[in-house]
């Protein structure tokens, strides 16, 4: 996966969220913008899932390695 | 969501196209619609500067040119940095994006006649003035490195093109006629505008539904970025606009041009000046996001904001 263009991808979606909640705030009608922001997510998730999946699974790995090696101590 | 009747042609097009409704819309027509817009909004632009020109016009012209100087160079770092795209590909999309779409300006124009806004009558000649140093850009953004291009027929290609022509043509038509003489023509290309345009905007619907598959073979990339860049164009239009003094219509027109991406003028431009780009990806950029963004979301929304800033 392109680093840089998945940074790009994300920090997207973020401005249009960001756009989206400045104009609610002036009172202006954010569906357009909220949706669109929606329809990124959707497409960064499907298409980068695999790697998303793989970084889900270290990290849960990673939490359940240190909550077994915490207890480990505890029962020493 | 504020929706002009025009753009519902354009959702009824994208739905149907989506179903896979067997709607069969003649390229001959879709070529005829583009000749009647482009010459109906240079003709429109001519006789407004006949009857309204004003000593400002070249400070703003000067002003506007440099949007489509500006953006491709924002854009192509964007491209070759972020996007790991190759200079070629690169300097095409960015010259898309550097141009104007006249199809996006036809809708915003429908769209602040519908809501009684007034903009300064001869904008079709900013039109015309962003349609050109955008090309320029791209080529010289492909070719940096010494190579060779073929300066005459490039030249050619600028300034001869369909969409530079006839709204320069219509534009210069309607300058040298003025409103008395224009009159006999006008109820074709003023009366029958509105019509014309949903049509048009049916077809692009259809193109539109067709050019969403291509997405996933470009990748995510260029859905973010013809969704960011609009933004940042629409942006920069905004504070030129005013910053040149128009009118809240006026800047609203000119934010929806630096927001649009060309479909018409640059791809046969580029075509003859960067023949190793991939044509297909700007297209895929410019009609599959870009246009359905600014039809649906952003005009209204730049419409918004731009009342907003001028309270």
């Amino acid at each position: 996966m392109n680093q840089r263009a998945a940074i790009f991808e994300t920090s997207s979606i973020a401005v249009l969220l960001l756009v989206g909640m400045s104009v609610s705030t002036l009172q202006i009608d954010s569906t357009g913008v909220m949706s669109v922001a929606a329809l990124l997510t959707v497409f960064f998730v499907t298409s980068h899932f695999q790697t998303l999946r793989g970084l889900a699974s270290r990290y849960v790995s990673r939490i359940s390695w240190s909550t077994a090696s915490t207890s480990n101590t505890t029962e020493s | 969501m504020q929706i002009d009747i025009v753009v519902a042609f354009f959702m009824l097009g994208f739905i149907a196209r989506v179903l896979k409704a067997p709607i069969d819309f003649p390229e001959g027509l879709y070529k005829g619609i583009i000749l009647f817009l482009l010459l109906a909004i240079g003709l429109k632009g001519g006789i407004a500067l006949n009857e309204y020109s004003t000593p400002n016009l070249i400070p703003q012209s000067l002003a506007v040119l440099s949007i489509g100087l500006i953006l491709p160079l924002i854009a192509f770092p964007i491209l070759v940095k972020v996007g790991g795209f190759g200079r070629d590909d690169a300097a095409s999309v960015a010259a898309h994006y550097g141009s104007v779409s006249i199809g996006t300006y036809a809708v915003a124009v429908s769209f602040l006649e519908s809501s009684g806004a007034y903009y300064e009558p001869y904008f079709p000649l900013f039109v015309a003035i962003l349609e050109i140093p955008a090309i320029a850009v791209g080529v010289w953004l492909a070719t940096r490195d010494g190579v060779a291009i073929q300066t005459k027929k490039i030249l050619r290609e600028v300034f001869l093109n369909q969409g530079v022509l006839l709204l320069v043509g219509g534009l210069l038509i309607g300058w040298w006629a003025g409103e008395a003489r224009s009159a006999s023509v006008m109820p074709l290309f003023a009366g029958m505008f509105q019509g014309t345009l949903a049509l048009f905007l049916l077809y692009m619907g259809l193109v539109a539904a067709d050019k969403i598959s291509l997405l996933r073979q470009h990748g995510n990339f260029i859905a973010s970025f013809a969704v960011v860049m609009p933004l940042v164009g629409a942006s920069l239009g905004a504070l030129v606009g005013h910053y040149i003094g128009l009118s809240q219509g006026g800047t609203v027109l000119l934010a929806t041009l630096g927001a649009s991406a060309s479909y018409i003028a640059v791809p046969a431009a580029m075509a003859v000046a960067i023949p190793t780009a991939n044509q297909s990806l700007s297209i895929t950029a410019s009609l599959a996001v870009t246009f359905p963004f600014n039809v649906l979301v952003g005009i209204p929304l730049y419409a918004a904001l731009v009342a907003w800033f001028y309270g």
